[in-house]
């Protein structure tokens, strides 16, 4: 429990600076767009998407992850299993808090919409299948998806320490031919007819479970993993 | 503390580092863990704190496997030369940090040893200067009361006056607190008063371990003209040998045997000196 502790301490430290840089631009974005719909509302229409640079922000912070804290975590006597059940418990605290900021900064959007003239439009992932979704639907979504960035991001990582530049670029490499080839033999549309047909609690279930299994597909990899990368 | 290397060895892409290394290590004592630059120091101390598998062989402490056994892991406090703290936090921080992981952390003794190396706990590791990183190190391994504690090359960019406090507080810590010290380093002359015992890696093997009083008995230097030293130090294992001005030196294992030819002349061989020998023997295989 005190190594739990210790873990969730370092990366709260660790990651403290960037996250307090990124929300603070963030909202300094958002303020800065409810001034000029205040002002100028009427003359122009303004977009607004919260969710997705927070997504992008997530998958940049777990692709380092690796580098960035498994040597140290294994110099403090953790062993990889330890250390893949912390960032993974880490991961979860992250992935929750991120998606109570995003659901809070909308709301806040939606409150000040009250006062201003003109709406601002929030752009979210999530209205593509009901706009009309309850607040804690929404952040359910957020953080499913949160989660499966921290995942997908860290799985990109691995790649890379286990197999080093030229291993990871090929892996990517092969990643770029499932779009051509979905392009080629169709694969797309039955994907676009499932997620038409699925509902929103099935989708955001999925995600979770395929975040989990990425995320314990990572932990098989990292139980004999060096602390020095290839 | 018992620390075992049944045939351990590792292989980088074209290195092999460690070759069938076997070897025990029982504490509490300071060893001193010495060899020339890429002799496999590094490797093994990486091994025993279990950052990196073995190729072949396994490490056990008390007989059990080091590799991802976490009640064996937190016994083991490894500080390397770099890289032993999170650039982002500060010195107090990372104490903290730290403090979680061993279960015998000595809070006060890292507040005590922050004032003897004048470092302020507001820092940032990332600020620090080589020096003040290497005393930050040296404030862990020793508060972290480690049963196992390795400093590896502890003392990088340290004055000769942080030196000597670095060997009064280890003396002091083994005196108050005994537990096995594996200390790697270069400034042997510096450190050699303290090992207990030595072990010595050459080219991923074992070359030599030795309680420390043994070690004068044990390695002898013999110099005279070269085909009288080839003739005495024929039936003994040579360290090295080299000739210079019509005069030979060959540094050789007595092991128990003595040497009463008044042709030679008989020199004790100090650790660097020896350290010295395997480095030119080292590059001369290279060069060859």
């Amino acid at each position: 429990m005190n190594t739990l502790k210790g873990s969730l301490y370092i990366f709260f430290q660790s990651y403290k600076k960037q996250n307090i840089v990124f929300w603070i631009i963030l909202l300094s974005i958002v303020l800065f767009l409810i001034f000029i719909d205040a002002t100028f509302g009427e003359n122009v229409k303004l977009f607004l998407s919260v969710s997705i640079p927070v997504y992008i922000f997530f998958s940049i912070m777990s692709s380092k992850l690796l580098n960035k804290t498994m040597p140290y975590f294994l110099k403090l006597g953790l062993s990889r299993n330890q250390y893949a059940l912390h960032v993974g418990l880490f991961f979860i605290a992250w992935s929750f808090i991120g998606a109570l900021f995003i659901a809070c900064i909308h709301k806040g959007i939606l409150f000040s919409n009250t006062f201003t003239l003109h709406d601002i439009i929030i752009f979210h992932p999530v209205y593509f299948f009901d706009p009309s979704l309850p607040f804690f639907l929404t952040f359910a979504f957020d953080f499913a998806i949160l989660l499966f960035s921290l995942a997908s991001g860290l799985l990109i990582n691995v790649v890379f320490y286990r197999l080093g530049t030229v291993g990871g670029y090929t892996f990517i490499g092969g990643l770029i031919f499932i779009p051509i080839l979905a392009v080629i033999f169709n694969w797309y549309q039955p994907l676009f007819d499932l997620l038409n047909n699925v509902t929103f609690i099935v989708l955001c279930t999925s995600l979770f479970f395929i975040s989990l299994l990425l995320y314990g597909i990572i932990a098989v990899v990292l139980q004999k993993a060096s602390a020095i990368p290839a | 503390m018992k620390i075992e290397a049944r045939n351990v060895s590792k292989s980088y892409k074209q290195k092999q580092a460690l070759k069938h290394l076997n070897m025990t290590i029982e504490g509490p004592k300071i060893v001193g863990f010495l060899g020339h630059n890429g002799a496999g120091k590094t490797t093994f101390l990486n091994m025993l704190s279990g950052l990196i598998p073995a190729t072949s062989g396994e490490l056990f402490v008390n007989g059990q496997p080091v590799f991802n056994c976490p009640t064996i892991l937190k016994d083991i406090c490894f500080i390397a030369e770099s890289g032993n703290f999170q650039e982002e936090m500060t010195i107090e921080q990372s104490l903290k940090a730290t403090s979680f992981f061993y279960r015998h952390w000595d809070g006060q003794l890292a507040k005590e040893l922050l004032k003897t190396f004048a470092l302020n706990p507001k820092d940032k590791v990332k600020n620090l200067s080589k020096g003040m990183a290497s005393a930050l190190g040296i404030i862990t391994g020793f508060a972290s009361n480690a049963p196992i504690t390795i400093f590896d090359e502890p003392y990088i960019g340290l004055d000769v006056a942080a030196r000597n406090t670095f060997y009064d507080l280890l003396i002091e810590q083994q005196q108050d607190n005994p537990r096995l010290f594996i200390l790697s380093t270069h400034l042997i002359d510096e450190a050699s008063d303290l090992f207990e015992e030595v072990i010595i890696i050459n080219e991923g093997e074992l070359l030599l371990q030795r309680n420390y009083d043994e070690w004068h008995e044990h390695v002898i230097a013999v110099k005279g003209a070269p085909s009288v030293v080839e003739h005495v130090t024929a039936s003994f294992e040579i360290i090295f040998k080299q000739s210079f001005m019509n005069e030979m030196t060959a540094v050789i294992y007595l092991d128990g045997k003595t040497i009463d030819d008044l042709n030679v002349k008989l020199e004790s061989v100090s650790l660097q000196e020896m350290l010295v020998y395997l480095s030119k023997q080292q590059k001369e295989g290279l060069y060859k």
